[in-house]
């Protein structure tokens, strides 16, 4: 009896934990992700939508005393009036800036006699282009697509120069102990104690000096000195999880030590060693302010989406921009949850 | 012996360790010794304690200063005791714990620009948040909360909550590494002994565990110290001043003013110093000696 | 009422793995029981389901009196040897030992006194102030055995305690284990898949398989008793020779053939007389086991006769290897044996030792 008692109560403690903390992520998450396709009209509504809408609940007006029509869209139990007007193109511009419903001048003069022909208000259906926000921030804004490929480029490149340098880094720290080893990883520590913020300012004067303001891989620099340490950690990690004896034992079946670390090294750890990449892909993909400083025409994506938050202030538009920067990274953590133990089982500052 | 010490020295691998010096050197010493050189001169290029005489005499600094110290310590404890309560509960396999672990991990992915917006849409008083109060009935939908109003203490209170959304499952990730790694007969032979959980976790699983935590906790220190941007995306700059956020505002906002370029400088100098004492201070607390030498 | 009692003990891990199926125990105090079985035959699971470190699926457990099935480790007083040892890195030897008398409550300078107590019984009072790192395999079990042994607790569990070391520390911490029973008389339940392991230590000896008991009894019971096919095969290096025969009677002798037909191969198993009761199994196929050592060698004649093929002296013996019945037996003679390669001899089987197996059930087939 009271074991049974017990494992209802420890299930139920369980199923709760598990409603709070899927809860306390998905709420929001949801929420973002139905603000990215609000229209504006329902980025005003309070309470606003877990879940996105498809289409608006509406009915239109006759007035006959003023010769205009109303539009109406249900809040609550009742119907609210948005918006009257006697011209076609007034009505369409409406529905197209305001509720993300593509409707043509022809089709409103259709609905506009059909409600005229009834005594009451009509009920119409009014569908909602569902992906207008993320149309008009990407392909309609100017300079969108361009940015994310200046996202993608100083994304790439922070990966490269960050497991080029810190990975050759990790495994040197994993495999030999050398005179200044202490020292130098925690030299590796303090790198990422200054104000990245603050450093942008004299590098921007070298970058500019270099030729190379204003460009994906000017940034990419930048991203890079705090995530070679990073890298060099969670390769260290990842490196001394493999078995040194696996090595060794190559190099007793004569391999070259270069020989070894490729064929035998180098595949056991590829798959963190990408998992790893995430650190890098996040830094350089999300980063907005040293974008803002050392970018000029040239603006990435973060920069780009952290500018409108700033000047509009609707958030749809913005919210579309930010779900298509979160999808890469979504993919990257994905994977990533794979490799925790690989990652940091072994990370010693 | 002579021979192999000589191809040794040549052979060594820390020749390998030079271009990240040189890179570092180029892009991390030099504008680092730049700023603080910087830091430690007047206008006219003069050594001089001005910067840092005239920095402490703001108020705004100050008040910085304290929000910095009450935001690195409260969101490292509440940080703390989440993720690992959370590396705990994920720890143990159950049927979707894979599912979990990812869902967990996404606030991970999002980048800060969308954290501000998540939550700007959140915290205004006809935001998600209240919505979502007014739907299960803890909330009059006729007079919501303006979070945005908070100030001071409730406003730092406020951030530490994004903040620990946000970073909670970085923190968690080490943990629960090192949780994985956890031979788990240590902490059934404590059972076995007689230790309930809570002593098991105090006496057996904390101590082994400590290296890791001590892992988790400096790198969440050391950004932690360093926050502005989420208090700047969500009450805009001078509401919630933070040390990092006057730097930010005197490079962002104020950039042409007369002394932006020297006080953000300075601040950059203190931020740092901060970050070391407090991460030396936290190691000489947490009592790392190095138990048991050599480890075979 | 028995000391310790397991009832129809069942467990199914939640992945659906049913590691032990049906298994009912009775143990009395102070008694030294080892459970043997090849790996995976879910010994360790029975093993934890006693620590209280994985609930029981069904069945119940009652130590002393008391139903502890569904108690937590520490409200059930008992002490364990990890096979991977569990000395906590981060506590001295002597606070390991420690550490579980402090939870007991037990006063500072008894502590003190029964670690120095234990120390000395296992040879480690100079390692007390060291951190098991500092230590080797061996030094470290050792640790793991007095942390055990400083408390009295109701029951002693053991997960293959000795696996981890070389073979000569092996045998003699064997012994220093059988001798510390002896002294405390701890009622021990002792997790091994070695047989020699098994029989040097146990007063009684449960062979497992497949989460099942095969059979209970003491080493030489176990020995030459065995109950069932699994025990016979398991038991004993090198294995008993088995093998599928037709019994059939020539002569008043028994005589097992195999292949049938042309090939037909027989050996002849003694006089009938030897075998009481035989009468009701002639023409049928049976299991047919002999130990190694059950068999001797002579001149060759006429009966049993076969060539050598394999010599391996031992020293101590000598293992012989010939063709029996079509398949490869083993003969273990003792002593430094002058046999060559290919020599013809005779062989000579025990009667009294000769086992038969039942083909469908497995079981042994008893003749009285
Ligand atoms: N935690 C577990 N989850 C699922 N199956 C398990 C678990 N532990 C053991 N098993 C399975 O149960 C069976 C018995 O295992 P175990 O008791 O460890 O065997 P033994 O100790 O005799 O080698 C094996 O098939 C094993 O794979
Ligand atoms: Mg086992």
């Amino acid at each position: 009896m009271s074991v049974r008692r017990g494992k209802l109560w420890s299930r139920t403690v369980f199923l709760l934990i598990l409603a709070t903390v899927a809860g306390v992520v998905l709420l929001p998450v949801f929420y973002f992700l139905t603000i990215s396709f609000a229209s504006n009209y329902e980025a005003y509504q309070f309470p606003a939508k877990i879940f996105p809408t498809f289409s608006y609940p509406a009915q239109l007006r006759y007035n006959a005393d003023k010769e205009n029509y109303t539009l109406l869209i249900k809040k609550g139990a009742d119907f609210e009036a948005v918006k009257t007007t006697s011209d076609t193109s007034d009505f369409s511009l409406y529905c197209k800036s305001q509720l993300n419903v593509l409707i043509a001048s022809s089709e409103v003069q259709a609905l506009f006699d059909k409600a005229k022909g009834a005594d009451h208000a009509i009920p119409i259906k009014l569908k909602k282009a569902f992906f207008r926000n993320y149309v008009v921030f990407f392909i309609l804004a100017e300079g969108t697509m361009r940015a994310l490929f200046n996202s993608l480029k100083a994304a790439g490149w922070t990966i490269l120069i960050s497991l080029v340098l810190g990975g050759v880094t990790g495994y040197i720290l994993a495999r030999y102990k050398f005179r200044f080893s202490n020292t130098f990883s925690t030299g590796l520590l303090v790198v990422r104690m200054f104000p990245a913020v603050a450093l942008s300012l004299p590098l921007v004067v070298y970058i500019v000096r270099m030729n190379l303001y204003d460009t994906p891989f000017a940034l990419a620099i930048v991203y890079s000195v705090p995530n070679i340490a990073l890298t060099a950690w969670i390769t260290s990690s990842i490196f001394k999880g493999i078995s040194v004896e696996l090595e060794e034992a190559a190099m007793v079946f004569g391999a070259t030590r270069l020989k070894t670390l490729l064929t035998i090294t180098f595949p056991l750890a590829f798959p963190a060693i990408v998992a790893s990449s995430l650190y890098a892909f996040l830094a350089a993909w999300n980063d907005s302010i040293t974008a803002l400083i050392m970018t000029n025409d040239n603006p990435t994506l973060a920069l780009l989406v952290y500018r409108t938050v700033g000047s509009s202030t609707i958030p749809n538009l913005p919210a579309a921009g930010a779900v298509v920067l979160l999808v890469p990274s979504l993919v990257f953590t994905f994977i990533i949850k794979n490799y925790i133990n690989q990652l940091w089982g072994n990370v010693a500052l | 012996m002579h021979v192999s010490r000589r191809t040794g020295f040549f052979k060594s691998p820390t020749w390998f360790l030079v271009p990240v010096v040189i890179y570092y050197a180029a892009f991390w010493i030099r504008p680092t010794i730049s700023v603080i050189i910087e830091s430690f001169t007047d206008k006219a290029g003069a050594f001089s304690f001005s910067n840092y005489v005239r920095l402490f005499s703001q108020e705004a600094i100050r008040t910085a200063f304290l929000n910095t110290v009450l935001f690195t310590v409260g969101s490292a404890i509440i940080q703390f005791v989440l993720a690992f309560a959370l590396a705990l509960w994920l720890n143990k396999k159950f049927r979707f714990s894979n599912l979990v672990l990812f869902i967990t991990l996404i606030p991970m992915a999002f980048p800060p620009a969308a954290v501000g917006i998540l939550w700007k849409t959140g915290l205004y008083r006809f935001g998600w948040i209240n919505s979502f109060l007014c739907a299960i009935g803890l909330m009059n939908p006729a007079n919501p909360v303006d979070w945005m109003s908070f100030r001071n203490l409730n406003a730092v209170m406020l951030l530490i909550v994004v903040d620990t959304w946000t970073v909670l499952p970085s923190v968690m990730i080490i943990l629960l590494a090192g949780l994985q790694n956890f031979n788990k007969e240590f902490e059934e032979a404590g059972w076995v002994f007689g230790a309930n959980k809570f002593q098991t976790l105090k006496d057996i699983v904390f101590p082994i565990m400590k290296p890791t935590i001590i892992t988790a906790m400096i790198l969440r220190m050391i950004a932690a110290v360093q926050v502005w941007l989420i208090a700047v995306m969500i009450f805009g700059y001078n509401v919630v001043p933070f040390l990092v956020e006057r730097i930010a505002y005197n490079v962002d906002v104020i950039t042409f003013a007369k002394y932006a370029r020297k006080d953000a400088y300075t601040i950059s100098v203190i931020v740092a110093a901060i970050v070391l004492i407090s991460v030396s201070m936290y190691l000489r607390v947490s009592g790392d000696k190095q138990k048991g030498g050599e480890t075979t | 009422m028995s000391y310790l009692e397991l009832n129809s003990l069942k467990k199914t891990y939640p992945n659906g793995v049913t590691a032990v199926k049906d298994i009912d125990l009775e143990i009395e105090k102070g008694e030294f029981v080892v459970l043997l079985g090849p790996s995976g035959c879910g010994k360790t699971t029975t093993l934890r389901m006693l620590a209280g470190l994985e609930e029981v699926t069904e069945g119940s457990i009652i130590l002393d009196g008391k139903d502890i099935t569904h108690l937590p480790p520490r409200q059930r007083d008992i002490s364990m040897i990890f096979q991977s040892y569990a000395v906590w890195p981060h506590m001295t030897v002597a606070e390991n030992i420690a550490y579980p008398l402090k939870l007991r409550k037990m006063d500072k300078q008894a502590i003190a006194a029964k670690v120095q107590e234990v120390a000395k019984i296992c040879k480690i009072v100079d390692y007390l102030n060291r951190y098991p790192a500092q230590l080797s395999g061996g030094q470290r079990q050792r640790v793991a055995v007095a942390r055990a042994l400083a408390v009295n607790s109701k029951l002693s569990l053991m997960d293959e305690p000795l696996s981890n070391l070389d073979a000569k520390l092996r045998v003699s911490v064997r012994t220093f284990l059988k001798e510390i029973h002896r002294n405390t008389g701890a009622t021990t339940i002792f997790v091994t898949h070695d047989q020699a392991e098994a029989m040097a230590l146990a007063d009684r000896i449960v062979v497992m398989n497949e989460g099942r008991i095969e059979q209970v009894g003491s080493t030489r019971e176990i020995y030459n008793e065995c109950e069932s096919l699994f025990t016979v095969q398991f038991m004993g290096t090198p294995p008993a020779n088995i093998q599928k025969v037709a019994l059939a009677s020539s002569q008043g002798r028994l005589v097992a053939a195999a292949g049938g037909g042309e090939g037909a191969m027989s050996l002849d198993l003694g006089d009938q007389s030897a075998f009481p009761g035989i009468e009701r199994l002639m023409g049928e196929e049976v299991f047919l086991a002999v130990r190694p050592e059950n068999i001797g060698i002579g001149e060759p004649n006429g009966i049993n006769e076969t060539s050598i093929e394999i010599v391996e002296p031992q020293g101590a013996y000598t293992i012989l290897v010939t063709n029996v019945l079509g398949g490869e037996w083993k003969i273990m003679l003792e002593g430094d044996v002058d046999i060559r390669i290919g020599q013809k001899v005779s062989l000579e089987i025990d009667p009294g030792k000769v086992m038969l197996y039942d083909t469908q059930n497995k079981k042994r087939i008893s003749l009285t």
